[in-house]
């Protein structure tokens, strides 16, 4: 679904992302980690263009889009933001139903309906009518997720979603994130829940200093990592 | 007894004899009809040129719009608005008859746009950077996203700083007289050169701004609380 080819990208002078070569297929579900700053969400943000890449090309279902990214295209890939990023101006059914509508994707009706089945699942109906600051940080997140899928994507990208959240709170989203699995999404996550990409995971990605340095299953990855730099890493994790 | 028939003789001369109150309206007329006209059309500009400074910095296209909305902003506040009344009127209309009312809300209508614009794009920046991503990768348009996300959000911080602008260019219309419009203080002028006196009629031109700044305040403080609906 998504590829890249050679990809740089440079904020002033200083090198974010070298020479990134990924291919994403779909029903993958990739999990980026890596130390902070080392390029993991800027690699996503690329991915769907909000980032402009400095060098290289960007593909997603074939399609170029490092120059411009198109909308319709984008739309077909959804993305959950580290602050959740509810419109605040709109109620939570709103938020869902905002875009479906505009873009002519459902119907008023449809989308509404669809909207609180959504809502139904992730047992937040009651809340439908609340402004976003009334919601503690779990649900934002939960209403978030969903309100990218009801675009119907191809394809989710999660920039760190629990990063943001109280501990008691990681749980409800990554829960969810773990039915989204058994539906066949495919799935593309930047986080510091290392237990949760173990499981989670048909591939690990190791991103450090702008550049992958290791990918495989979780188990290559976690048990058995072979450069120095993911060994150093995963050993500081099991320290803390 | 000395003092206060002397207070009446000054409030008459003033006020009451040979109607001269009406120079008073007629001054408020025009000073209310430049404040309003030039207000409207100063909002009109700094829209637009909010709007086309937006829209460059979201799509980085327009460019020469986006530069020649820069270079406006940027001359109208580097030189002072009497200035720039002067050369709209000595320049730019010297041999094209139009009244000078118009002129004058021309003057301060472009004059005000550049406020308003800088007003609005203040209001649009106070909208955090994650509204406009997640609309973005949420298929929304340029204009969906103006209209129903960062607009909505925005009006919070543009309409106050809207009101403090309307109250400044009031004030500012009073230097119309420059040109020849009687306007509240060309008024009063007026009416001192005849009597005389100078603290009657400037009293009372203080007094109506007093009046009508005052009146301007409390509206808006009633619209901004009607507003403050989410936050």
């Amino acid at each position: 679904m998504f590829k890249t080819v050679k990809l740089n990208k440079n904020f002033d002078k200083v090198k974010v992302l070298k020479n990134i070569n990924l291919e994403i297929k779909k029903g993958e579900r990739v999990v980026i980690i890596g130390p902070s700053g080392s390029g993991k969400s800027t690699l996503l943000r690329c991915l769907n263009g909000l980032e402009k890449v400095s060098s290289g090309k960007v593909f997603f279902e074939e399609k170029d889009i490092s120059k411009r990214a198109n909308r319709d295209i984008l739309k077909k890939c959804g993305m959950v933001f580290q602050s959740f990023n509810l419109f605040e101006n709109l109620t939570v059914l709103e938020n869902i139903t905002l875009a479906p509508v505009k873009t002519k994707l459902l119907t008023q009706k449809e989308a509404e309906k669809k909207a609180l089945e959504y809502l139904e699942k992730i047992q937040l109906k009651d809340k439908k009518n609340s402004y976003p600051c009334d919601l503690s940080g779990g649900q934002k997140q939960r209403v978030a997720i969903v309100r990218a899928l009801i675009m119907n994507p191809d394809i989710l990208l999660f920039d760190e979603p629990t990063s943001a959240l109280d501990a008691e709170m990681i749980e409800e989203v990554l829960d969810l994130m773990k039915s989204l699995a058994d539906t066949g999404m495919t799935m593309v996550v930047v986080t510091h829940e290392l237990g949760f990409a173990k499981e989670f995971a048909t591939r690990v990605i190791f991103m450090a200093d702008g550049q992958i340095l290791e990918q495989g299953t979780s188990k290559q990855i976690f048990e058995n990592p072979k450069t120095d730099r993911l060994k150093l890493f995963l050993s500081k994790i099991k320290e803390v | 007894m000395d003092f206060f028939r002397n207070i009446y003789e000054n409030f008459y001369k003033t006020f009451i004899y040979d109607d001269r109150y009406l120079y008073f309206l007629e001054g408020l007329k025009y000073t209310l009809i430049i404040a309003f006209f030039s207000a409207l059309l100063g909002i009109l500009i700094g829209s637009i040129v909010a709007l086309i400074r937006d829209y460059y910095k979201e799509n980085k296209r327009i460019k020469l719009l986006k530069k020649v909305a820069d270079i406006y902003v940027y001359i109208v506040r580097g030189t002072p608005t009497l200035l720039q009344l002067m050369i709209l009127y000595y320049v730019v209309f010297k041999s094209i008859d139009i009244p000078i009312v118009v002129v004058g809300i021309l003057t301060f209508g472009i004059n005000s746009g550049a406020y308003v614009a800088e007003i609005i794009r203040a209001g649009f920046e106070s909208v955090g950077e994650g509204q406009r991503e997640a609309s973005r990768t949420l298929g929304l348009k340029y204009g969906q996203m103006m209209h129903y996300i960062i607009f909505p959000q925005a009006i919070q911080k543009i309409f106050p700083a809207l009101g403090n602008e309307a109250i400044t260019l009031l004030k500012e219309t009073s230097i119309a007289g420059y040109i020849g419009i009687v306007e509240l203080i060309k008024a009063s002028d007026i009416i001192s050169s005849r009597t005389y006196d100078y603290f009657f009629p400037l009293v009372i031109s203080a007094l109506i701004y007093l009046f009508l700044t005052f009146l301007m305040t409390k509206i808006m403080k009633v619209v901004e609380r009607r507003m403050n609906k989410y936050v």
